[in-house]
């Protein structure tokens, strides 16, 4: 039995005037203009109209600004791989056609010919007036292969397997991840612990550590890595501690709630066996936290993985650091290589990292 | 000497509700006893007091002649080990296995660091899986507790407080969550275990008819008092209006 609202008619002496504006009010399609709604349109106005003028953003300065734009996007392509050789291969593979990927010449071509310098020199001794000495320096094929077409039907040999010059350092970053992902999860447990509600031994012991938390997390990482690096030295040792320290704010708070969220009838009804305050924990607060606490570190991870790359710019190890060379040297083509090279590996890495999540929850 | 021995419980909230007025009774070692009442009679309150998870404002809980209401929560752990709670909502801990849950009744009686990474000792595990068995769930056992219907879940719940080896079993409307069919096999469980161990079971319950066919003995709560105490064939139709429409008795 669907119960009716009550109709009220308007009546001529106006006795239930406001209930019938209510219901009124309910039927009306668009909202009414207030008072109030015109100062808050006005309010959100004047903010933006106040930013858009504080940053400067107008779409004039974009529009002179496009033709740069497409300048440094033509110098991006095609991308250089830097190609470094890695490890000769046990056969040749003969092509009928070249792409060139930046490929740098193996080490040992590199170095100089001694026999055919002796010849030469041989030949200028013979004929003093004909003095010419080529030295066929690795850097001579390497500087030769930029002028090549990106591709070309010219035949060409493989006889080393090669590495684009920037993965040691996506290795290095992805390390960087890794520990400072774990350390910081460590470092982050103990202060989820006691800035969670439910768990915190005393509400001044929660204050306390919510503020030091607000605090750590008001720092960017990239602050956290100047500080490490003049502590510890330039290298990845500083990136670990950068991203180590840097996260605790974020994740302790993200643990915290964690714990805040899980059921306590559960862990009442633990408490009711007998159970101490450290089993309880053990056995009813853990195994609820680690499936979210878990999501959290995964993301951490994924977060981690992109911030060390940028850690590189101050000095603290990763890509960042091959990145910025490459950009101050205006080797855009080699930067577009590299960034392709970074995107394919944060894209493995999500995959696999979304992988392990899916399993864990 | 009882095994059980309440007087004059008395518990006001902060709140200022007053959930117990003045109960008292006595039971012994072996008795099947339903707790019967309206919602907010004072049941689970009353259960609660008995394991020391609430303490009465006023009154004694005296078990096996030691007078629980005054100790202090680590002498309340001693207590609590030999006393199984089965609650409404099951409470097991869903992410973990059966047996791991079942295994949680043992809790209680290790202190050291075994305990902490669920480290059980055979002869621990034996009691586990023996209270699994009694209860028809030992095929469950490595499946995760939230993998469970709702019957087997409560019976689940059985297990880990026969795990407990208790002397008492305290049942908080164990089947009120469940359907007709299933919570009389849960009741069933629930008495024939109990009268196995010659434990003393107090089972809050809604459903009259069904606790008279498993219990020996009926206590009424009504508004925190005890206001019907006897043998399940004195419960007749006078009683029960006592105890369930009490506001309409008195009118």
């Amino acid at each position: 039995m669907a119960q009716e609202l009550p109709i009220v008619k308007p009546d001529a002496t106006g006795a239930k005037p406001q209930q019938s504006a209510a219901r009124e009010d309910l039927l009306r399609p668009l909202p009414r203009i207030t008072a109030r709604g015109l100062i808050v349109a006005a309010v959100v106005f004047i903010v933006y109209w106040w930013g858009v003028q504080g940053t400067n953003a107008r779409p004039s300065e974009l529009i002179e600004g496009i033709p740069n734009i497409v300048n440094f996007l033509v110098r991006l392509v095609p991308p250089n791989f830097d190609m470094q050789p890695v490890a000769r291969l046990p056969f040749t593979i003969n092509l009928p056609f070249t792409i060139n990927l930046g490929i740098v010449a193996p080490a040992e071509e590199s170095q100089i010919d001694v026999e055919q310098i002796a010849r030469q020199l041989e030949a200028i001794q013979a004929d003093p007036s004909n003095a010419s000495l080529d030295l066929a320096l690795g850097d001579g094929l390497s500087e030769a292969q930029e002028d090549l077409p990106f591709f070309s039907w010219q035949p060409s040999q493989v006889t080393h397997l090669y590495l684009p010059g920037v993965v040691p350092y996506v290795i290095e970053t992805i390390q960087i991840a890794i520990i400072g992902t774990t350390l910081s999860i460590l470092l982050s447990i103990p202060f989820g612990l006691l800035a969670a509600r439910n768990i915190s031994p005393h509400p001044v012991v929660y204050q306390a550590t919510r503020l030091v938390m607000n605090a750590i997390r008001a720092v960017p990482e990239l602050i956290f890595a100047l500080v490490f690096v003049a502590a510890v030295g330039l290298g990845p040792f500083a990136g670990v501690l950068a991203l180590a320290i840097g996260a605790i704010g974020f994740m302790a708070k993200l643990y915290a709630e964690s714990i805040e969220q899980i059921d306590p009838q559960q862990v009442m009804a633990l408490r009711a066996t007998g159970a101490s305050g450290l089993q309880v924990f053990c056995f009813s607060v853990i195994p609820q936290v680690l499936p979210l606490a878990a999501a959290y570190s995964l993301q951490l991870f994924e977060h981690n993985v992109r911030a060390a790359t940028i850690l590189g710019l101050v000095g603290a190890g990763g890509v960042g650091f091959i990145l910025q060379k490459y950009m101050a040297l205006f080797q855009y083509r080699e930067l577009m290589g590299a960034v392709i090279i970074l995107i394919i590996a944060v894209t493995i890495i999500d995959r696999i990292s979304d992988r392990i999540r899916k399993r864990i929850i | 000497m009882s095994l059980l021995d309440v007087r004059d419980l008395r518990l006001i909230y902060p709140n200022g509700h007053e959930a117990l007025k003045r109960v008292s009774f006595k039971a012994e070692a072996g008795e099947i006893i339903a707790l019967i009442g309206r919602s907010g009679a004072g049941k689970s309150t009353l259960l609660r007091c008995i394991n020391g998870l609430e303490r009465p404002t006023e009154g004694e809980v005296i078990l096996d002649g030691q007078v629980i209401t005054r100790m202090s929560e680590r002498q309340l752990r001693e207590v609590r080990r030999r006393i199984g709670f089965i609650w409404q909502e099951h409470n097991l801990v869903e992410r973990l296995p059966v047996l791991t849950n079942v295994l949680t009744g043992r809790l209680g009686y290790k202190s050291g660091l075994d305990g902490l990474i669920g480290y059980f000792t055979r002869s621990e595990r034996e009691v586990a899986v023996r209270s699994l068995e009694r209860v028809n769930l030992l095929h469950r056992a490595k499946q995760r507790a939230d993998r469970l219907s709702g019957g087997e879940k409560q019976r689940a719940s059985i297990a880990r407080a026969l795990t407990q080896q208790p002397r008492i079993i305290l049942a908080d409307e164990p089947v009120a969550s469940l359907d007709p069919e299933l919570a009389v096999q849960v009741m069933s469980d629930l008495a024939r275990v109990a009268r196995e161990d010659g434990a003393l079971a107090l089972i809050s319950i809604h459903q009259v008819e069904l606790a008279k066919s498993f219990v020996d003995r009926v206590i009424g709560l009504a508004q925190g008092v005890v206001v019907f105490d006897g043998p399940t064939d004195q419960l007749n139709q006078d009683v029960m209006d006592r105890v369930y429409r009490f506001d309409k008795v008195l009118a």
